[in-house]
């Protein structure tokens, strides 16, 4: 056996802190981001989704013309430079109607997302948090209201407070809001049994605390997935409408009034149809590859 | 069990009749004269006369008890444009249509969709599982009231392959029950495939695995009758589509069904008729709720269980 020379050994050189990590702790929003840039998917939803937005904004606003004005002389044109998605039957500029509409389309369903995600969570939080016989009461509530049918509340209401852009969001926020107040209800009673509610309840933290600090930050991520589910939801609720004839009046112009419109024009005028069907589908489907990837990006079941 | 259905039963009822309240009430807030313009013409004795009739003339709890009293008995009223019409009789002649294009396109989406979202979780990142999910989220993003006319337009008329409208052979029935199912084929399919991929992922598939069984076994024996639970909690909200759905199908296809029905009475404001059918939907929508959540209990014994508490 050879004999072990020292020569053959080196000290091992001290690095600088072994302790230290060396890759900076990310944030759980930096994580999700990091990881929802990933999915290709959902990265290009999102990048559609600004984009609309952007020519919803701007388009109707740097258009020669306006959604309303009839000019007679240019109906039914084809898609050209100067009309970029033809004119209708009133020779309306189709390019400022359809980013009109999608304004609006989007208007109602941010809104109609918006009056869900306040009243559902604080309705589910409240009902969750204190649970027994407050839970059955409000959960009872929410049966009944679960199983009354949108369509009708919504045809009552718009009748009873004239057609338009309000009384839709109002019809879909009395009924939107119940399926987050039982997703938010659902979740949180099983956050609530968790050592870290019972913490601050002993040090004495007050209901309102524990539900605004403690319960609600660990739903957030489920409610902005559903967000993104209700905003489709309520966009289609609107053109669902138009379709039975109580939606969005013209001269106003929504996805779903043109959708509609331009079925009737369908086997002469494609144009009519084809621009805002692509707009309205384009919508949805960002929306939901969206909601998937935020679903994956946001779920802590996915962490490895 | 026993119990469970018992209390379920009774919330039925409630919910029930929450609704006939606040659409009664709801009827009543409407503006304007519930007999159309021609009555606006009448003089009053005459308006006095026709509401006496229909029972306008006296306080509104009174009409409101005998409306329930009336429900409670299976009638819904007459209809106030064409007062030969009772909501019942239109139900009974309408309804038969619409519940068989519904249960031919539940049929039709329950088939594709879980076959989809079956294939697309066993070859899952493979070309099979991409096409499966492009399908799902075409019948996501395009609404029924765009691809039914165009199916009725290409298929029906341009190609004239199947008929585009009418409902009288069984060849008028493929392309509405396929416009109507596609939004649901969607829905399931992908449902599926998450679930299927959620339960792949379980010890017991491996220890299945590991025993050596053949892949077919494991889908059929092992992972269908755990994976197919979440979905079947949402067949409820998916009858619900289908109802909705059915607004719009019989229209493009003229389908004399209920949905036809209930959009022509928007349309005529026939006030009695929109309230009657409204409830009559109500009543089938809690009920196939009900049916699911009982389904659900007998498919999984835990949630049998829990319901006793």
């Amino acid at each position: 056996m050879e004999s072990l020379s020292k020569d053959k050994f080196q000290p091992a050189e001290k690095t600088t802190n072994a302790e230290s990590i060396v890759r900076p702790s990310l944030t759980y929003w930096q994580d999700a981001w990091r990881r929802l840039r990933s999915n290709k998917m959902a990265m290009a939803g999102l990048i559609i989704l600004v984009l609309m937005t952007i020519l919803a904004i701007f388009a109707p606003m740097f258009s020669k013309f306006d959604y309303e004005t009839q000019y007679l002389k240019d109906i039914d044109l084809k898609p050209s430079w100067g009309h970029f998605f033809g004119t209708d039957d009133f020779g309306r500029d189709l390019w400022t109607r359809v980013w009109w509409g999608t304004r609006i389309s989007l208007l109602i369903g941010v809104i109609a997302a918006l009056i869900d995600l306040v009243v559902g969570v604080l309705y589910g939080g409240i009902s969750a948090y204190f649970g027994g016989k407050v839970d059955n009461v409000m959960q009872r509530i929410v049966e009944v209201i679960y199983s009354i049918p949108l369509l009708l509340l919504a045809i009552i209401l718009i009748v009873f407070l004239g057609p338009g852009i309000s009384s839709i969001i109002i019809a879909y926020a009395l009924t939107g809001w119940v399926g987050m107040a039982r997703l938010v209800r659902g979740q949180l009673l099983l956050v609530k049994e968790q050592e870290f509610v019972l913490a601050a309840r002993t040090l004495g933290a007050k209901p309102k605390r524990i539900i605004l600090q403690h319960l609600i930050p660990n739903v957030i991520g489920l409610v902005i997935v559903q967000i993104t589910f209700i905003v489709p939801t309520a966009i289609f609720f609107e053109s669902f409408l138009s379709f039975i004839g109580v939606g969005i009046r013209p001269p106003m112009a929504s996805l779903g009034n043109l959708i509609n419109d331009g079925a009737h024009y369908m086997r002469y005028q494609p144009h009519r149809i084809i621009f805002p069907t692509i707009v309205f589908s384009l919508i949805l489907l960002s929306f939901n590859v969206l909601g998937d990837g935020l679903r994956d990006a946001l779920d802590p079941k996915m962490r490895k | 069990m026993l119990n469970y259905v018992l209390r379920r039963l009774i919330y039925m009822i409630i919910t029930l009749w929450v609704i006939i309240t606040a659409t009664f009430f709801l009827m009543k807030l409407l503006p304007g004269n519930p007999f159309g313009e021609v009555a606006a013409k009448l003089p009053p004795e005459n308006l006095a006369i026709l509401k006496a009739q229909y029972g306008l003339d006296k306080p509104e709890w009174q009409q409101y008890l005998q409306y329930l009293g009336n429900v409670a008995q299976g009638d819904l009223g007459v209809s106030y444009q064409f007062p030969t019409r009772s909501v019942v009789s239109v139900i009974k002649q309408s309804f038969p249509a619409s519940l068989e294009l519904g249960v031919e396109s539940l049929v039709i989406a329950i088939i594709i969709g879980l076959t989809l979202g079956i294939v697309a979780a066993l070859r899952h990142n493979k070309w099979q599982d991409y096409s499966a999910m492009i399908i799902a989220l075409i019948g996501i993003s395009i609404p029924s009231f765009v691809l039914a006319p165009l199916l009725s337009l290409y298929i029906g008329n341009k190609w004239g392959i199947l008929p585009p409208g009418l409902w009288e052979g069984p060849e008028n029935r493929i392309l509405p029950a396929f416009a109507l199912a596609l939004g649901t084929i969607a829905t399931l399919a992908r449902m599926m495939r998450a679930s299927m991929l959620e339960v792949a992922s379980l010890d017991y598939i491996k220890t299945a695995k590991s025993k050596g069984l053949s892949t077919r076994k494991i889908v059929t024996g092992h992972m269908l009758r755990n994976a197919i639970l979440p979905v079947v909690t949402i067949l409820g909200p998916i009858a619900v589509g289908v109802i909705t759905g059915t607004l719009v199908v019989e229209n493009v296809f003229v389908i004399p069904g209920l949905g036809y029905q209930f959009v022509s009475s928007i349309t005529t404001l026939d006030y009695t008729m929109i309230t009657g059918l409204t409830i009559f939907y109500a009543a089938i929508l809690i009920v196939v709720m009900f049916l699911t959540d009982i389904a659900y209990g007998l498919i999984d014994p835990r949630i049998r269980m829990s319901g006793r508490r």
